[in-house]
């Protein structure tokens, strides 16, 4: 008896450590959830093209109910599969809607992180004013503690000056010193954080000629990337090596290393940067004096940016995808 | 005068004896010839002046069917068949004879059948007699027929079954091989052991031996039984009161019997009872989908809860948190 007892008392105490009520919520709106929760565990695994469709059912079961914080949830995961892709025109669009939404609805975190992605469309489309406008606008009030909208504004500000190195260093590394002492104050800096400061240091380095260690940073977040399995962080270092053995006239390194972040591009189905490495490879090949090459990846090039083409006719040639 | 008389000497007279001989030859062949000509010409022009009707029939098989083979109805020829042709769409038809002082017989629901000898070469068409209420079938019409099954179906038939037949033979042949003569020869030796064993116990009660035997031979013994029996024959009279009481006993089974109708009345009821049980059973089954719907909605509780137990602090390894359904804010790693 007691020993039933104590059974029940335990299983008591277990349900009340639980972490909360059960969900009583319409099976619709788990429904709905569940699959956005699939689309961000997608977007997570770089898997762009799944997500894009868990998310667009699961704003096709919320606008079923009108539930207007689950469809601007959708546009909000939306817009950030299309820019992770370069999709830029989609990325324009869900953000227009989400922006409605999150206005109709008064939501001031949303309308925030539209602001942030906001900013990094309009970088893409090449308009860094409009974009540095709007990153500093969120970076105001970041000064004693930084949160991690926060630190992705001033990471993206970073990029930009990043842009215009060459013509103009002290901005990039007024911006790189910002990005130090946030880092210092943004209470959940890790490995990723760290490896994103490496890897603009390793650009101001090969700037100033120091080769050797540009290659070491970037080989080094390189390393911290591949343990996260982090798909762009790895194309986006490759990249960035593969520039430096270019500049280092190590034209093999650098051909291996854009053949390898292309072949993760092209997984990822990014047309955008997979046409931006093709063009890269065009060249490589051309200094190479490997003229036919050249003209194939040249060819390749114009071919992946038309949506018309079947990814699966062009990805034997870009690298294999299941 | 001499050649006068010469030439009216009949010609049999001028003829050899072995010309004489061929000529009657001659006439008896033709008479024989004739005679089997005017029986052969009987048979074929009996019916050759009577008036008939033609009947149709289309059969799949016309095995042993033709312009020979009769027509009859009840037994009694009633016409022929006059010619078997093939139809246009394939079918086989036979154009069958049937003399006219017969028509009387055809009625509507008359049916025709190829005689099963037809197999054995004896072909013949039988014709059912109709029904006199109905018509009379006319010139030209087409009746169905029974067609018997054909040789080769009954080969197809009979030839599992005679292979069957082949197979009992062969496992009969592996039994009787796998008897061993030897023993066999041992059950026989047995049997005669046992039929002379028999025969001396026979011979045994014949001589009064044994207790059979002194029952038909001993005298002293059939006193004894016959004082036995007359033992038994007071015994059975000292339980003449004992079965007495038992008639007064069976009266009182009467009188019970009279409360048997209150019994069987009883008996119904609990019948009734367990009835509406059975019923209300039913019901209970009919609501078994719902019990087990309801029964779903609970498992389905009971692993939340098992869910929310794997989530809790004292189980769980992992991060307590929920997954998130928007995507964190990422740094741009472009």
């Amino acid at each position: 008896m007691n020993r039933r007892l104590l059974l029940l008392l335990g299983v008591l105490l277990i349900a009340a450590c639980s972490s909360g009520p059960s969900d009583t919520r319409p099976i619709v709106l788990q429904d709905s959830e569940r699959l956005l929760t699939l689309g961000v565990a997608a977007h997570a695994n770089s898997d762009y093209a799944i997500a894009s469709d868990y998310f667009n059912r699961a704003l096709a079961h919320y606008r079923s109910v009108d539930h207007r914080p689950g469809i601007l949830l959708s546009h909000l995961n939306l817009t950030e599969t299309a820019l992770a892709v370069g999709q830029l025109e989609t990325a324009q669009l869900q953000l227009s809607e989400a922006r409605k939404l999150a206005i109709e609805l008064n939501d001031a975190g949303s309308l925030k992180r539209l602001q942030l992605l906001e900013a990094s469309l309009r970088w893409r489309e090449g308009n860094d004013g409009e974009a540095n406008a709007l990153l500093e606008g969120l970076l105001l009030g970041q000064e004693e503690t930084i949160d991690a909208m926060g630190m992705a504004a001033l990471i993206q500000r970073t990029r930009i000056a990043q842009d215009s190195l060459d013509s103009d260093p002290e901005t990039f590394s007024h911006w790189l010193e910002q990005l130090r002492q946030g880092l210092a104050h943004y209470p959940a800096s890790g490995s990723l954080e760290q490896a994103r400061l490496q890897r603009f240091e390793a650009q101001q380095m090969a700037r100033q000629g120091r080769s050797q260690e540009a290659q070491q940073e970037l080989e080094q977040a390189l390393a911290n990337y591949r343990e996260r399995a982090l798909r762009p962080a790895i194309a986006a270092t490759l990249e960035e090596l593969a520039m430096l053995h270019w500049q280092q006239q190590a034209l093999t390194d650098a051909e291996s290393a854009l053949q390898r972040a292309l072949y993760i591009r092209a997984w990822m189905m990014d047309r955008q940067a997979s046409r931006r490495l093709l063009l890269q490879l065009g060249e490589l090949y051309q200094q190479q004096n490997a003229p036919q090459k050249a003209a194939e990846m040249l060819h390749l090039a114009d071919e992946v940016l038309d949506p018309s083409r079947d990814w699966r006719q062009l990805s034997p040639q870009l690298g294999q995808r299941d | 005068m001499a050649p006068a008389h010469t030439s009216s000497v009949h010609y049999i007279h001028r003829m050899n004896y072995s010309m004489q001989e061929k000529l009657v030859g001659v006439f008896i062949l033709s008479a024989l010839a004739l005679f089997f000509m005017l029986f052969f010409i009987n048979s074929q022009t009996t019916h050759l002046f009577e008036k008939h009707i033609n009947l149709y029939l289309y059969v799949n098989n016309a095995e042993g069917i033709s312009g020979e083979t009769p027509v009859r109805i009840s037994g009694i020829e009633v016409g022929k068949v006059d010619s078997v042709e093939i139809t246009e769409d394939n079918r086989i038809l036979i154009i069958v004879r049937v003399y006219e002082r017969y028509q009387s017989l055809l009625r509507q629901d008359s049916k025709a059948a190829i005689g099963k000898l037809s197999l054995l070469g004896r072909s013949s068409i039988e014709i059912s007699a109709g029904s006199p209420a109905l018509s009379k079938l006319e010139d030209g019409s087409a009746l169905l027929v029974e067609e018997p099954i054909s040789l080769d179906q009954l080969i197809a038939e009979v030839t599992p079954v005679v292979t069957a037949v082949g197979e009992t033979v062969q496992h009969f042949a592996t039994v009787m091989l796998a008897i061993e003569p030897d023993k066999v020869q041992g059950i026989i030796d047995n049997l005669l052991a046992l039929s002379q064993d028999l025969q001396q116990t026979g011979s045994q009660v014949a001589s009064g031996q044994g207790s059979l035997g002194m029952v038909l031979h001993d005298q002293q013994f059939q006193q004894d039984l016959r004082q036995s029996l007359n033992s038994l024959a007071t015994s059975l009279q000292q339980l003449e009161p004992i079965l007495h009481n038992i008639n007064k006993v069976s009266q009182h089974g009467d009188v019970a019997a009279s409360d048997l109708p209150q019994l069987m009345q009883e008996t119904r009821q609990m019948v009734n009872t367990i009835n509406a049980s059975v019923g209300s059973l039913s019901m209970e089954i009919q609501q078994l989908p719902e019990l087990i719907t309801r029964m779903n909605v609970v498992m389905e509780q009971t692993d939340q809860l098992l869910g929310v137990i794997n989530n809790s602090w004292l189980f769980s390894d992992k991060d307590a948190s929920p997954p998130s359904p928007l995507i964190g804010v990422e740094i741009s790693h472009e």
